[in-house]
Formats: C-alpha cells, sequence, structure tokens
C-alpha cells in the first residue's frame, strides 16, 4: 500500500524546536529546520543522524527543505544544516521569511558566540551562503520542484511572511501548517487554506489542550498596567524583537494613547523603526485588510504618540513607554535602560516573549532580585516584572476550525503533550472520522494512503458501453462492466478495447473456438436440415438474436458468435453431421445451441 | 438582524472595563456551554454540544492560575488560559453535572443526568496519565421519575460521600462508599407540605439537612435523618397567585447563613429567616425582567428563561459594611448578568430604596444561560452565552 511516512527530528520529548522529515511518495522533504533556544550544546540543533546514518549525505537523500516562518525555533538551525552538516538542493521559504531570516540568524549567532562564548557555531558568511540557496514563494504559488514535486504556500497569519505549505507528489498530498493563527489580530489577518483534502495535515499542538483568553482581554491587562504604571509617574521598559508583536503592541498603545488622550511620551528604539517599516512597506500584501486600506492615506506603522528614542532620555524625569531591542534584555540599548530603571519600585518592565534561559530577561522572569554582570556591577530588581504572552497562536477550537477547512484523511499532531494523546485522537477522531497520529521525536510514523489513479479510456470502449446501456447517464448505485485490457505506457494506464491493444503491443490476437459435433438421421437434403435447425434456432433463441442462413449448409447465430455447419456424413444415406462452433466467451450461448442440436438425435 | 458590533465600540467598551473590573478574560469555546459546574476551587466541568458531529462533549478545564490572586502580585504567573485537563463524549445530552467527592472512585468524578435517560450517570475525570472522560457508572433510578425536565431533579455531592436525586415527593440516596453498586435508599418527604409537580432546585447543608425549592413556590426544610419531625417551610407570596397567572410564574431560590432568600419571575425578591417563622419580605428588583429577542427559546411568558434562571449569594462572606448579602441573578433572557444587594434598613441612608444594584455585567453579545460564583476568590464569577463564550471576571466594589 502506498505510504507517507514522518519522522520528527531532534534529542528527547522537547517542545521548542521544529524540524521534521517526510517521505512521500519517493520523495523526502525537511519541514522547517529549528533550533532548541534552551540547550547549548549539540542538543540546539536536530540530530541529522536518522539520514546521515544511512550512508547518504542530506543534499542526495533531501528533494528540498522548507522553511515556514523566521521564528527561530523554526529556522534557526538552517545555515548549521546547509554550510556544517552540508546540504546543496534548494530551500523554500514566502519573500517575507527570507528577508528577515538573516537578520534573526545573525543576532541570535552574536548572542550565542559573543555574549555566550559559543564555539561550533555557524558564521555570518555561513548565514549569507546559507541564504543564497533559498527560493523564494508567493502565496498560493504552484511550485515544482522537479516533475513530480509540487509544493504551494497558503497564508498563516502568526508572524509577518509565515506559510502554510501543501506538498504534493502524484496523487498524494500533505500539509504542513508550521505555527498559525485562526483569529486576525491588529496587523495580520488570520490563516486561510483551501478544502484541498490532503491525505495527511502536520499541525503542531502546543495548544491542542488549551483554551486561551481572548486577545482583548490580554491586551486589556497590558494597557491597564500600563497605565497604571505612567499615572503612578513609573517607567515602563518593553524589551522586544524588532519584527512580531512590536508592531502590534504599538498600534495597540497608538490608538488607546488616542482614545484617552495621554501626554505620557512613549519611544521606540530609533534604529529598528526604520527597518521594521521598511519591511512592512514591503511587504504590505501580508499584512490585514484595515492595513492595507489605511496605508493609501497614511502609514499604519508611522505613529503620532510614537517617538524615536535617544539614549539620553533614559534619566529624563517623569513617566514614559520605551520599545527597546534586544527582546530577552541579554545586550544593548534595553539592558541599558533595565540597568538605570530596575532599582527604582516605580518602574516596571513587561516581557512580551519567550527568553532564553541565561539572559538577563529569563533570569527576572524566574524572580531574581539581584542581576550580576561580568563587570562586577550588581543591579537590584525593585521593578515591577510582568509577563504577557501575546504569541499568536491556534488554540483548540483554531485546531479543529482548521481541520474542517481543509478536510485532511489523516491528523499529525506535533509537540502535544503525550499525556493528552488518548484525549485529543479521540476527540479528533469522534468530530471527524479520521485518524490522528502524535509521533515522538526519533519515532517514525507511517500513514497508509489510498490514493486515487487514473486511467485513460480508449473512446470505442466508452461508446460500447453507452450503446450497451442506452446512453444512459452512470448511476453510482450500480457498477457498470466494461472489458478492456489495461496498458501501461510512459507512466500512464490506459484501458484500450482488444484489437487497439493488440495492435499497441505488436502483438497477434488468438481466438480460441470450440466445436461439438453431432450426427442426427435426416432424410432429404442438406438444406431442408439446415432450415430445420435455422426455424428450432429462431423459435428457441431471443427474439432479439439474429439467426441467420448463410448457405445452404451454414447457420450464422447472432452475427457470428456460434456457427454451424451441417454436413453429410459420407457413405451414409440419411446421417448428418452437425457442428456447432462458437468461440470461448461465447461459451453459453454455444453450449445452450449444442444442447439442442443434441436432443435432436 | 443584529447591528454589527464595530471594533471601535469593542475597544470603547474595553477601556471603559478597566475601571469597573480588577480582572476580565473571555474565552471562546467550540460550543455553547450548555451545562457547566464549578468543580473545585481549581477546576470547572462543562458540557455542550459539538458543532461538527453533533455529539455532546463533556470538558474539564482547570482554571487560569492567574485568576487566583497570589501574595506577590507580580505576574511572574503566566497563564491565562483554561487548560483542558481531561475530555470525553457523553451518549445524550447532559443537564445536569455534580461533583462527587468520594473515596473508593481514583480520581475525580462527577454525577450527571442526561437527556432521555432514567439513570444518574457516573463519569470519571482523567488524571495525570489519562485524558479521557470516561462512562464510570450507571445507576438506574425508578421510571416513575421524570428526568427530562433540566431541573426537575436536584442531584448533590455530599462530603459524606452520598448522591441524592430529589423529586417532589421523595429522594434517593446512594451510598458511594459501598463496594457493590450501590442500592439507592428512598425517602419520603413530608406529605403536609406540597412542593407542587417537581423540585426546581434542592440545596444541601450538612448532615443531610436540605432545602427543596418546588414549582409552587414553596422551600421546604428537611433533615433526612429526622423524617417525622414537623417540617420548616417558606413561601413565595407569589405562590397563591400561580393558578390566577396568565403568565407562567418561575421561582428560584437561595440560602446563605439565616437568610433564606426566594426569587419570583415577576422581579420579586423575598427574604426569609430560618429561625423564625414569620412571613418574608418581598420587593421588587431593580432589574428589568423583560425578553430580548423574538425567539421563545425555553422561555416563559415574561421573558424569563426556564431552564437557566436562578439567584445565587456570594459564598464569601464579605458584603462591605452591610450585613445584607450579595447575590447574583441569571436566566434573565439578556447578555447581562445582575449583582444585587439588599440594602439593610437600619443603617441605611437611602430608606426608599430596597435593593441595590451593586454591578451589571454587560460584556457578553448574546443571551447568558448561567452565571455562577466562584467559591473562595472574592467577587469571581463565570458566565456563560449562547455565542460559545465563558467569561471569567471579577468586580470592583
Amino acid at each position: 500500500m502506498p505510504e507517507i511516512k514522518l519522522i520528527p527530528l531532534g534529542a528527547g520529548q522537547d517542545v521548542g524546536r521544529s524540524c521534521l522529515l517526510l517521505s512521500i511518495g519517493q520523495k523526502n522533504v525537511m519541514l522547517d529546520c529549528g533550533m532548541h533556544m534552551g540547550f547549548n550544546d549539540e542538543r540546539k540543533f536536530p540530530d541529522f543522524s536518522v539520514i546521515t546514518n544511512s550512508k547518504m549525505n542530506l543534499t542526495e537523500y533531501l528533494d528540498c527543505v522548507i522553511i515556514s516562518h523566521f521564528h527561530l525555533d523554526h529556522c534557526g538551525a538552517l545555515p548549521f544544516m546547509t554550510e556544517m552538516v552540508g546540504y546543496n538542493g534548494p530551500i523554500y521559504m514566502t519573500h517575507p521569511t527570507k528577508a528577515i531570516c538573516p537578520i534573526l540568524l545573525d543576532d541570535m549567532r552574536k548572542v550565542c558566540v559573543e555574549r555566550k562564548g559559543e564555539t561550533n557555531f555557524f558564521t555570518q558568511q555561513m548565514i549569507k551562503d546559507c541564504m543564497k540557496k533559498v527560493v523564494a514563494v508567493n502565496l498560493h504559488q504552484t511550485l515544482m520542484v522537479d516533475d513530480e514535486l509540487e509544493i504551494k504556500a497558503y497564508y498563516a497569519g502568526h508572524v509577518l511572511g509565515a506559510a502554510m505549505f501543501r506538498i504534493r507528489v502524484g496523487e498524494e498530498s500533505v500539509v504542513y501548517t508550521g505555527d498559525y493563527n485562526m483569529t486576525p489580530d491588529r496587523h495580520l489577518g488570520a490563516a486561510w487554506i483551501d478544502r484541498c483534502r490532503p491525505d495527511l495535515l502536520i499541525t503542531e499542538s502546543t495548544y491542542a489542550t488549551t483554551i486561551r483568553d481572548s486577545k482583548r482581554c490580554r491586551e486589556r491587562d497590558f494597557l491597564k498596567k500600563v497605565h497604571d504604571c505612567v499615572d503612578k509617574g513609573g517607567k515602563v521598559l518593553i524589551p522586544v524583537f524588532a519584527l512580531g508583536r512590536a508592531q502590534e503592541l504599538c498600534i495597540l498603545l497608538e490608538t488607546y494613547w488616542e482614545r484617552m488622550n495621554l501626554k505620557v511620551p512613549i519611544y521606540f528604539a530609533a534604529g529598528l523603526t526604520e527597518k521594521a517599516n521598511n519591511f512592512y512597506k514591503m511587504f504590505i500584501t501580508w499584512t490585514n485588510q484595515k492595513i492595507k486600506k489605511t496605508f493609501v492615506h497614511r502609514n499604519m506603522f508611522e505613529f503620532k504618540h510614537i517617538k524615536p528614542f535617544d539614549k539620553q532620555f533614559i534619566d529624563n524625569p517623569g513617566a514614559m513607554v520605551v520599545f527597546a531591542t534586544p527582546g530577552m534584555l541579554h545586550a544593548g540599548l534595553s539592558l541599558q535602560i533595565f540597568k538605570k530603571w530596575a532599582p527604582n519600585e516605580n518602574n516596571m518592565v513587561i516581557m512580551p516573549g519567550y527568553c532564553v534561559s541565561g539572559t538577563v530577561g529569563s533570569k527576572i522572569l524566574s524572580g531574581h532580585k539581584k542581576i550580576e554582570f561580568e563587570n562586577g556591577q550588581v543591579v537590584e530588581v525593585k521593578m515591577s516584572v510582568q509577563y504577557m504572552s501575546f504569541s499568536a497562536h491556534a488554540d483548540a477550537k483554531g485546531i479543529m476550525q482548521l481541520i474542517h477547512y481543509c478536510q485532511p484523511k489523516n491528523v499529525l499532531l506535533v509537540h502535544g503533550e503525550a499525556a493528552k494523546m488518548e484525549f485529543l485522537k479521540q476527540k479528533i477522531n469522534q468530530e471527524f472520522k479520521v485518524e490522528c497520529y502524535m509521533p515522538a521525536n526519533g519515532e517514525t510514523c507511517t500513514i497508509t494512503t489510498n490514493p486515487d489513479i487514473p486511467l485513460d479510456i480508449a473512446v470505442p470502449i466508452i461508446n460500447k458501453e453507452e450503446t450497451e446501456y442506452d446512453q444512459q447517464p452512470p448511476d453510482p448505485k450500480r457498477q457498470r462492466l466494461v472489458h478492456g485490457v489495461m496498458i501501461m505506457k510512459d507512466n500512464r494506464l490506459k484501458i484500450l478495447d482488444v484489437e487497439s491493444a493488440g495492435a499497441e503491443l505488436g502483438l497477434p490476437r488468438h481466438v480460441m473456438r470450440f466445436t461439438e459435433k453431432v450426427t442426427i438421421r435426416e432424410f432429404g437434403a442438406i438444406s431442408r436440415v439446415t432450415d430445420k435447425i435455422g426455424a428450432l434456432l429462431r423459435t428457441r433463441l431471443n427474439a432479439s438474436t439474429p439467426v441467420d442462413t448463410l448457405s445452404e449448409n451454414e447457420i450464422s447465430v447472432d452475427g457470428g458468435r456460434v456457427t454451424l455447419k451441417i454436413n453429410p456424413v459420407p457413405k451414409t444415406e440419411t446421417a448428418k453431421e452437425i457442428c456447432t462452433t462458437w468461440g470461448m466467451e461465447d461459451d453459453e450461448l454455444g453450449a445452450f445451441i449444442f444442447a439442442l442440436m443434441a436432443n435432436m438425435t | 438582524m443584529e447591528p454589527k458590533i464595530l471594533e471601535e465600540d469593542r475597544d470603547e467598551w474595553i477601556y471603559n472595563s478597566m475601571k469597573k473590573y480588577s480582572n476580565l478574560y473571555m474565552f471562546e469555546l467550540e460550543f455553547p456551554a450548555d451545562v457547566f459546574e464549578v468543580i473545585d476551587e481549581m477546576s470547572i466541568c462543562l458540557s455542550g454540544c459539538q458543532p461538527y458531529s453533533k455529539k455532546t462533549e463533556i470538558l474539564q478545564l482547570a482554571l487560569p492560575p492567574k485568576l487566583f490572586p497570589k501574595d506577590i502580585e507580580e505576574g511572574l504567573c503566566k497563564d491565562r488560559d483554561f487548560q483542558i485537563v481531561s475530555g470525553g463524549y457523553a451518549s445524550s445530552n447532559i443537564l445536569q453535572i455534580k461533583p462527587v467527592k468520594s473515596s473508593s472512585c481514583s480520581g475525580s468524578v462527577v454525577a450527571c443526568t442526561q437527556g432521555g435517560e432514567n439513570s444518574v450517570t457516573l463519569y470519571q475525570l482523567g488524571d495525570e496519565n489519562c485524558a479521557v472522560i470516561k462512562e464510570f457508572c450507571k445507576l438506574p433510578v425508578s421510571p416513575s421519575l421524570d428526568l427530562h425536565a433540566k431541573q426537575s431533579l436536584g442531584i448533590l455531592a455530599t462530603t459524606e460521600s452520598s448522591l441524592f436525586l430529589g423529586t417532589s415527593s421523595s429522594v434517593q440516596e446512594w451510598d458511594l462508599n459501598s463496594a457493590s453498586p450501590p442500592v439507592p435508599l428512598r425517602h419520603a418527604l413530608p406529605s403536609s407540605i406540597s412542593l407542587g409537580e417537581k423540585v426546581t432546585k434542592i440545596k444541601l447543608l450538612e448532615n443531610k439537612t436540605m432545602f427543596f425549592l418546588g414549582d409552587n413556590g414553596v422551600v421546604l426544610l428537611h433533615d433526612l435523618r429526622t423524617p417525622s419531625s414537623s417540617p420548616i417551610s417558606f413561601t413565595s407570596s407569589k405562590s397563591t397567585s400561580i393558578s390566577k397567572a396568565e403568565v407562567e410564574i418561575l421561582f428560584s431560590f437561595d440560602t446563605i447563613c439565616d437568610t433564606v432568600a426566594i426569587l419570583d419571575s415577576y422581579g420579586g425578591y423575598e427574604k426569609f429567616d430560618v429561625r423564625q417563622p414569620s412571613p418574608g419580605v418581598r420587593v421588587g428588583l431593580p432589574v428589568v425582567f423583560g425578553g430580548s429577542g423574538d425567539d421563545d427559546v425555553g422561555k416563559t411568558g415574561s421573558g424569563v428563561l426556564r431552564d437557566s434562571f436562578n439567584i445565587q449569594f456570594s459564598p464569601s462572606s464579605q458584603q462591605g459594611s452591610s450585613t445584607e448579602p450579595v447575590f447574583l441573578v441569571s436566566g434573565l433572557d439578556s447578555s447581562q448578568v445582575h449583582i444585587l444587594q439588599g440594602v439593610d434598613h437600619q443603617s441605611s441612608s437611602s430608606p426608599g430604596v430596597d435593593v441595590d444594584a451593586l454591578f451589571v455585567h454587560d460584556g457578553h453579545s448574546k443571551r447568558v444561560t448561567a452565571a455562577v460564583f466562584h467559591p473562595s476568590v472574592e467577587r469571581l464569577i463565570f458566565s456563560a452565552s449562547v455565542d460559545s463564550m465563558l467569561h471569567a471576571w471579577q468586580y470592583i466594589q
């Protein structure tokens, strides 16, 4: 039976790194190549030994690599794989992903190598070389990787440029979602896919058993905390990544400040605003409807209440809100601001995302009240530390909606909790009547598919069927029998009638005919016997079956299916021999007629 | 057609809410919750009809950790989301869910009545190894009991591991600690007090003392261990109007400390003191009980929802300076939940007012089907509406 195989790569039962090996048809595709942010050793990269152990290198084994979006847990290990392990084949991602990936990879490289002193890490040049192998794809564009493997990207929401991919080989197809979001937010739309009915849908299920608080209430909490803090004259620091939730939070604060007529200044670290703005301008088609519409009149990312930040403002008295990079407080401007503001209990820092362990961000989130730096400086953390998760992921309801949209024949969940596996399997089974799989890292998951096999049918056969069934349209409840010969030619299957098949194959047609003889005693001429047999047959056979007397001693039934020859037996007066001949397909008719002859004796 | 709610209006509501609520959470469920019940301090159980398969799913959800106030109000706790602890499917729609505290069943168990079934079904909620809710056992009920109306029977779990099923004439009790399938014990209710045709709500106090509310507006206080003692009852002043009424009258009640209050669907709140036999004091509520929409789903003529009409006293004892209990009213055909408090006339500065409207939650956009207080966290209420939304909100006094 045809199969689709999937192996999640990685060591152990960890969440936070995506890298899947898909085998479909005769093709092997790698879906995402993420890095695990929690580890510092070789466990941070996926374990490629599954492929390399079989004595093949990655370029030979993989037909292509697909990256869903620029988050490091989906693309962080790509330069490592292409330049350090070695891969020269095509890599596919959307245009925004291709533009933004190298920036994030380089930022991360700086943190790991320069801040944490890691060796055995990819270099800046490696990132550049890696990106040269990337082919950018557009949404809903069907791209042929080779003459059999086809991929297509769908909008996923989540972050700028995130896509879900449909991979098709022959009649089998797989949809890989990456991270996606089923509800639109302030700057991105919601994920969308057509009813493509893939054999397999692969989806992240980190939140499959979560019912998320609405975005509005999370925002409300954020706004309330910010407002309460600045009301008391405190300063709010929000460390952000340049591209990600920062834009969303800016739009949120801008709208709120406008509505509540607040005068407290909001700042955004200068350099990054321009870069981010440029990306959003370039990829405006990837944002949501509202932004596209208002963009004609004014740039949604040029704010009235948010101004560029100057380091001198750090010491300004009074309340303010500052967005600064980097997002984990591990270096740069945000760390500088943090050091100055942390000792004041009126101030607040709001961490909007995940922080790698070891960074200042992760330390304060775990409750550290004193942070020690390499230069001996100790900072007391009296400011309020808040964590707000704004990541746009699909939860239980969203996953069910996606399955309902695309109607897969099987569902595979990655990164799910093992304890909840049975519950999810039962639920998906009950709701959609499809199988649900949840392989562990390193485990091969095999899904049997039932692909349709297309056949070409020769016109004469269709015509014959038409006459036989009185030109009635096909009835799905009643099968019809069509006789033909199936030939495989040029990778296509054809059904031909016997003669054409013989001609195609250059085979002469052999026909097998049976003859039975019976001797009767009849006076008179042969022609009399012939007429008598003819009359008998006409009465005994179906009225629509033609019985033709071809000559004085030959009768043909039904156009030659059965023929009878009457010959005199030599050296006798009355004996006549009747030879009944019929072809193999007409056995029933032939045997019936022969029995009639036999009864004449 | 409802007017389309603009994003700006929703933003506006959120901005205004910041002064009114200390906490506000809104969850979009996969289906409208037909039934939901607070199982314990940390979890709720709910059930409803899945939109795709049309089957009844029952879920146990763990409350978002951020709902519980911590000593250090630092917001380091990350979670604002419900976690599905376990879930499963029921054979038919569920009418009631009540938690069972039993030592003989490992893990948590809930007892349910279901549509079209003449039994009480016990479901085993999941544990760390298994997240599937499975049917644990069925307790058959004698067929003379009418199980089809949603609140015709009150099912309860007691601390002594007994399960009670009450009707207007009797109570069946099952001892869940017995090893074999438990055989019900039948207690007859005093025949001198009529509870009408069916019991609509039961409240259990300790030691097998129970309050029963009949659909005729009578509340009966009865101790099952002393069946022969003279029964105590409280009758709503609207009870006598039932036969004359053109529009069906519904009642609900709740008790706290020594107060019993009966709510009637004509907008009246009648208070009784358990210690004194004197008639109750009925006041009108400052809430409109009329209907909002055209469809007649489960409504009485006065626009109140038959299956959801409820009054609940706030379990926590804090009431501000007044000794009057705080209560919520739900099951009106509206998208609002009302928190009210009776006015203590002795200390009140506004003698004309009988009941204060403390708070109105208007965050739902569609009809609210149920609202319930959290058992311990102050002023925290859960409310569910027909548009699949479940809200958890804590108002500022």
